[in-house]
């Protein structure tokens, strides 16, 4: 059986990789700072995606001897062009809208086993996820107090200071949030899949007002993360 | 009038005008209230006047049955499982999940639970709580013993 080993970090990818049950492989989710080669050779894993934003000397010199031998993957969440691909087996990033030499674009995936519809009873807020945004955009603003008492609810971004931005959120916390809310707002659509797989609307900030989707009405459904990763690892170097 | 006794958790009291006011008032709601047990809990005292007001330690909270007030996240924590508490009522002058924006959403809510109530300092208080939380009982700039008596 396939043995993966994932670099455990707080992003959404990963956390869902590490949420996701999956069959084809074993998988171990685990912070491999000053332990990667001890792992390596007690758990003898035969792909691994590594995290660029977590790389360190460690894990280049890890990727230089054992790039042959392990099918090597790496999540590029901060797009940084990595000088040496020849070990690389790909180059998982986001912002491509097409695969090209050795970068894979992520396609939108939802972890249906953590974001379905659950049916339960829903409250008339609205939610948004901040993780994509560096700052609220200037057009949110006169939907938020003191502008307005709209009941929005923002989350998971510790470097916004407002009132409304009511903390962190893990995967099943924003997926419990989603099914108990009635809409969810949209800043940047990286939340969007799993708000419709939620069954919650999704409302732009634009549709704020009349509180109608416009942008986002009828749902679409998504390949889940296993499906994705169970191609990722099936394919030949 | 009151209708239930009442207890006031304020885990530690600083030789200060704010906390002369506090006792001040709950001294006058006493008066007011002769035939109910009014109380204070807490764990360190820094004040020698304390307007006769009776001050049990702390652990003695654990069993009082009754309203409780409380002024800060450590009480509210503190009671958690109090289990003869009436109602829950946490005197709110400010928003502590900005100061700690690393905490968990799912840790707040744990916190605000449903069956908290809250009085506020001021409006925008009022607002942001109604918002983010529930609708507070009440807006109660100062403390006043006249104001408790309104709201319970």
């Amino acid at each position: 059986m396939t043995k993966l080993l994932v670099h455990k970090t707080n992003n959404k990818f990963i956390n869902n990789i590490d949420l996701s049950s999956m069959d084809f492989c074993s998988k171990l989710v685990v912070d491999t700072t000053n332990q990667l080669y001890k792992i390596y050779y007690k758990y003898q894993f035969s792909h691994a995606i590594f995290v660029a934003s977590l790389f360190n000397e460690e894990v280049n010199q890890f990727i230089l001897e054992f790039g042959e031998i392990v099918k090597i993957f790496i999540y590029n969440d901060i797009s940084i062009n990595f000088p040496y691909k020849k070990n690389i087996s790909g180059i998982i990033q986001k912002d491509k809208t097409e695969s090209k030499n050795k970068i894979i674009a992520l396609p939108k995936l939802v972890n249906h086993e953590v974001f379905s519809n659950s049916n339960c009873n829903r409250i008339n807020q609205i939610i948004s996820f901040l993780d994509d945004v560096d700052s609220i955009p200037e057009n949110l603003n006169k939907y938020l107090y003191p502008l307005s008492k709209l009941c929005l609810k923002l989350f998971n971004n510790d470097t916004i200071i407002h009132p409304q931005n009511l903390g962190l959120l893990s995967e099943p916390d924003k997926a419990s949030l989603l099914q108990q809310s009635d809409f969810y707002l949209a800043i940047t659509d990286y939340y969007v899949p799993e708000a419709w797989a939620c069954g919650t609307k999704v409302l732009t900030i634009e549709d704020l007002d009349s509180l109608k989707p416009n942008r986002f009405k009828s749902s679409k459904s998504f390949q889940s993360y296993a499906n994705f990763l169970k191609v990722l690892l099936s394919d030949k170097k | 009038m009151i209708k239930n006794n009442i207890g006031f958790l304020l885990t530690s009291i600083d030789n200060t005008e704010i906390y002369d006011h506090i006792l001040k008032q709950i001294h006058l709601l006493i008066d007011n209230n002769p035939y109910k047990e009014i109380v204070v809990f807490n764990s360190s005292c820094d004040k020698i006047t304390t307007h006769n007001v009776p001050i049990l330690h702390l652990n003695h909270a654990k069993f009082f049955t009754g309203d409780l007030w409380l002024f800060d996240l450590t009480s509210v924590i503190v009671s958690k499982n109090f289990p003869n508490i009436q109602r829950k009522i946490l005197y709110c002058n400010d928003m502590p999940w900005i100061k700690n924006r690393t905490n968990y959403y799912s840790e707040w809510q744990k916190i605000y639970d449903p069956g908290l109530e809250f009085v506020t300092a001021n409006q925008y208080l009022y607002d942001i709580y109604s918002i983010c939380w529930k609708n507070p009982l009440d807006i109660m700039e100062q403390f006043n013993y006249e104001k408790i008596q309104h709201i319970l």
